[in-house]
């Protein structure tokens, strides 16, 4: 086996975990118009927050 | 007939030049280079008949030069300038005759950066340019297990000829040509093109040429150009432009890419489904509201900031639909948004086939920005019924509506798209392999009738 396909096995393997490890924040499942209303209120409410 | 072998030089009977004679004991016409006159080769070298209407053309090797080509020593004894009119264009190219006393005669012919090696070749395998011309689809022929594809079709005439050459070349005899090219699923390694001999070549070319009653069949490969022009001490012409016998570049590990590839998307899509499966917690227990009792607000706990969160509503109608409005504060009581979702389902049955529409479901999906207690209020939009003119079932009003939420999810999104990213991998040798094809091809003068 040469090193090239040694070292994409692992890259791989490396990819394959990082996405699970992703998937199971649930990354990329939220509506979006959802998430952007919920980004603007937070950021709303951080100001909020600060001004206080 | 055949002239002396022991004969090294002549003098020219029309000029009086001292030509070489190089090209070995089947050469019939030596064309003078100095007054272009045409000297029978075998009966005395009498002058035949003036042959040049056109002046010397630059030239990359001279007549004389030699090296080697495939392990065997070569010599270029003669140089033709041929030309090719078609619709107001015109071609010209410069094909040398070159002669070895082992392995005989050959071709050599500077085209698009690459140098072509040609031989004559024995086959029964035929295609007239008549076939070529009219046949609906682009032509195929099968020649020693190879299938070689339809390139394109010339009619090309000798305009300059200097040397010697085994047969007569005439500026008035126009000579077509068929050629059909053979290219492989893959390229060679540059050790395997190295070692491979003319008939090992790929890709290859059949060229079916026709000149009057005579027909020969010839076999072209590209030469290692570097090879060549280092054996040859001569400088290769450059190109941009990909020649259809260029040697095919082997995808390196192109299976192992494919295998990879192939393997990365089936684990990434499983994992993918999997975890798309995974239902989470259940923070708000399924519960009927009837709509007559809307407004209504819930209450569910997310353990962590950060969690997806699914709110599920289903109806119970039929053949009607219901919109609602969904506010979600957080627990600084905040509004996080204000959705709108609807669910509506449609059926019936229409030229002897049932058919629905919709599934009186809707989904809303959302990160929760912190961990707390979150409420979610439902408002009553819009409703109605959907009668169908042509009968049928009656339609049921939305009357209740069900909700529930799920905490803490998974989302196959990252690995369906890592999936696709080992699609593209597994694609990648075919793909360069199908492009590498269509450049090829690009020259060919096939056109598909639509």
């Amino acid at each position: 086996m040469t090193a090239f396909r040694i070292f994409m096995c692992l890259l791989a393997a490396i990819a394959i975990g990082s996405a699970t490890y992703v998937a199971r924040t649930g990354y990329g499942g939220a509506s979006s118009d959802l998430t952007a209303s919920i980004r603007a209120a937070s950021a709303g409410n951080a100001l909020n927050r600060s001004v206080k | 007939m055949s002239r002396a072998a022991d004969l090294l030089a002549v003098n020219c009977t029309a000029c009086g030049a001292g030509l070489d004679v190089l090209g070995g004991g089947r050469v019939i016409v030596h064309v003078c280079p100095y007054c272009g006159t045409a000297l029978d080769a075998v009966e005395g070298y009498r002058a035949l008949r003036k042959f040049n209407e056109t002046p010397r053309p630059d030239t990359v090797l001279e007549i004389g030069q030699s090296g080697e080509i495939f392990g065997v020593r070569y010599t270029v004894i003669g140089l033709l300038q041929l030309e090719e009119r078609w619709g107001g264009r015109t071609w010209q190219w410069i094909d040398y005759q070159v002669f070895s006393p082992t392995h005989g005669y050959a071709w050599l012919t500077f085209e698009q950066g690459e140098v072509i090696f040609t031989r004559r070749h024995r086959s029964d395998c035929w295609l007239s340019a008549h076939r070529a011309e009219t046949a609906n689809s682009r032509l195929s022929v099968w020649e020693r297990g190879r299938r070689y594809v339809y390139y394109e079709t010339s009619n090309s005439r000798v305009i300059y000829a200097e040397g010697e050459f085994t047969w007569v070349p005439r500026s008035d005899k126009v000579t077509s040509s068929v050629s059909v090219l053979h290219l492989a699923m893959d390229g060679r390694s540059r050790a395997e093109a190295k070692n491979a001999g003319p008939a090992d070549c790929v890709p290859s070319m059949l060229t079916f040429s026709k000149s009057g009653m005579e027909r020969e069949v010839y076999h072209s490969v590209a030469l290692d150009k570097y090879a060549f022009a280092e054996s040859f001490g001569c400088s290769m012409p450059r190109s941009y432009r990909m020649h259809p016998l260029s040697p095919m570049p082997r995808t390196p590990n192109g299976k192992f890419l494919i295998w990879l590839g192939l393997a990365g998307v089936v684990l990434s899509a499983g994992i993918g489904m999997s975890l798309s499966a995974v239902s989470g917690d259940l923070v708000l227990p399924g519960q009927t509201v009837r709509a007559a009792d809307l407004p209504r607000e819930f209450t569910f706990e997310v353990e962590n900031a950060g969690d997806l969160v699914s709110v599920d509503l289903r109806g119970n109608g039929s053949n009607s639909w219901a919109t609602y409005e969904l506010e979600l504060t957080d627990p600084e009581d905040q509004l996080l948004f204000s959705a709108a979702r609807g669910v509506e389902y449609y059926y019936g049955r229409e030229g002897g086939e049932n058919w629905s529409e919709g599934d009186n479901a809707a989904q809303l999906k959302f990160h929760a920005p912190v961990a707390g207690s979150y409420t979610l209020g439902l408002y009553p939009d819009e409703s109605g019924i959907w009668t169908n003119p042509k009968g049928g079932p009656a339609p049921q009003q939305q009357s209740e509506i069900r909700i529930r939420a799920h905490s803490g999810l998974a989302s196959g999104f990252a690995l369906y798209m890592l999936a696709l990213g080992f699609a593209l991998l597994a694609a990648f040798p075919g793909g360069r392999h199908l492009l590498n094809r269509k450049m090829r091809m690009a020259g060919s003068d096939w056109e598909d009738e639509d």
